[in-house]
């Protein structure tokens, strides 16, 4: 690789053990852009381009004829954040702790694919869940009771296919997880 | 000059296969120049229909994405593969997913571990909540890898926090973009663009490394509380 190579690091830039001896220093490393470069922009220099808009359009609809993926996605990982609170109460306490990550970061998945396709209402608990699975305390019966609140009505905002925040039915189902909250954490 | 040669070298032989072979030969003839598809016409170019000067003029610096290698680190794969429908859709060439940091580590190590490899990972797109480490690790482990070529490269942290604790936890960490989901084709398309077009120099601190914590200078009147003057920083000029 002769010195022209763009791969090639510039031979000023420090290796890491000789950063290690001025560590105190601050310094500044201007990198060349390859990026801009590699996007076909004709210069450095060149003012900011853009992604084709009709690129942009085609993503936007190719994501927005996926929601009908949404139905059938959000029943599998419905049953599957079931089964992990299953497991999780069928395990003694102290060894949980998989379980319980499995029902966080499952919950947190709800919440970003109801997010995604407007589902403000299953986003909702998905994010309530997701927040009182990070402080589950195993022992505590009622910490039980609020977590499977939360699984009964999401299955309901399924079944019932509850799409919006707002609406009586909504405020109903969002007043019981608050209320056993309130009541049992 | 490199630039000519190859853009009338292609006009002569595209689009067939000779191409590619005549773009690898010139690309090693001219140290890498093949590495940029800055050479590659743009579509409208391509269809004779483009004309200097006119109202289409703004088509020619629609980018190119085709030479880009992105990798998504999702541990939802639904999720992960809709940014990866989405970014297909922009014209990128290469994604790859990562389901957790170890996979993203393992990738970037591959891809980007030999300094004069051709396939760099170019942007990675990070989570910020996935089991087994999350997005804010792996950014450290990137920011403190001893190689240029794994320690540079521009994150896009992706968190559903809107919150300005949360950017600048990002921020601090040595994210160059956070993208508050959900994620839209748009939000992500300008966070790439961001990428491309306004990168910032690289700071190394005693507590800090990463990206220009400022996206603009301003003037400041007030006292110097600056403990390193402009004079003892040390400035690195990567040169081509």
């Amino acid at each position: 690789m002769s010195e022209s190579d763009p791969h090639k690091q510039n031979a000023q830039t420090p290796a890491p053990d000789d950063r290690d001896a001025a560590n105190q220093e601050v310094e500044i490393f201007h990198r060349v852009n390859r990026l801009k470069l590699k996007a076909g922009a004709s210069s450095l220099h060149a003012g900011p381009g853009f992604i084709d808009p009709k690129a942009i359009n085609r993503a936007e609809t190719v994501i927005k004829n996926k929601e009908s993926a949404y139905t059938t996605e959000v029943e599998d990982i419905l049953a599957k954040l079931d089964r992990a609170w299953k497991e999780a109460k069928s395990l003694p306490a102290d060894e949980s702790a998989d379980a319980i990550e499995a029902v966080y970061h499952t919950a947190n998945h709800i919440k970003d694919l109801a997010a995604m396709f407007g589902y403000e209402l299953m986003q909702h608990f998905g994010y309530s869940l997701r927040d009182f699975a990070g402080r589950i305390d195993m022992t505590n019966k009622a910490h039980h009771v609020i977590v499977q609140a939360h699984l009964d009505v999401m299955w309901v905002v399924f079944h019932e296919n509850i799409k919006d925040h707002g609406g009586p039915k909504a405020e109903e189902l969002k007043k019981i997880v608050a209320q056993a909250i309130e009541k049992y954490s | 000059m490199i630039e000519r040669k190859i853009a009338s070298a292609s006009i002569v032989i595209s689009p067939t296969e000779k191409t590619k072979t005549l773009s690898v030969f010139l690309g090693l003839f001219f140290q890498g120049a093949s590495d940029y598809p800055a050479r590659r016409k743009s579509p409208l170019a391509q269809s004779g229909k483009y004309m200097p000067g006119s109202s289409t003029q703004k088509e020619k610096s629609a980018y190119s994405l085709n030479g880009f290698n992105v990798l998504i680190v999702e541990d939802y794969p639904f999720m992960a593969s809709l940014i990866a429908t989405m970014l297909r859709e922009f014209g990128v060439g290469n994604i790859f997913i990562a389901h957790n940091g170890a996979d993203a580590r393992e990738m970037l190590v591959m891809f980007n571990g030999d300094p004069a490899a051709r396939d760099h990972i170019d942007i990675v797109l990070t989570d910020w909540l996935m089991p087994g480490g999350d997005g804010i690790a792996l950014i450290d482990w990137v920011r403190a890898h001893k190689k240029d070529s794994v320690r540079f490269v521009p994150i896009v942290l992706c968190s559903a926090y809107a919150s300005e604790l949360v950017v600048i936890k990002g921020r601090d960490h040595g994210a160059n973009e956070a993208l508050v989901k959900p994620v839209s084709a748009k939000k992500l398309a300008n966070r790439i663009l961001h990428v491309i077009d306004h990168p910032r120099p690289f700071i190394k601190a005693p507590d800090f490394f990463g990206p220009d914590r400022r996206r603009k200078v301003e003037p400041y009147e007030g006292d110097e509380k600056r403990k390193t003057s402009p004079e003892e920083l040390r400035e690195h000029h990567e040169r081509i």
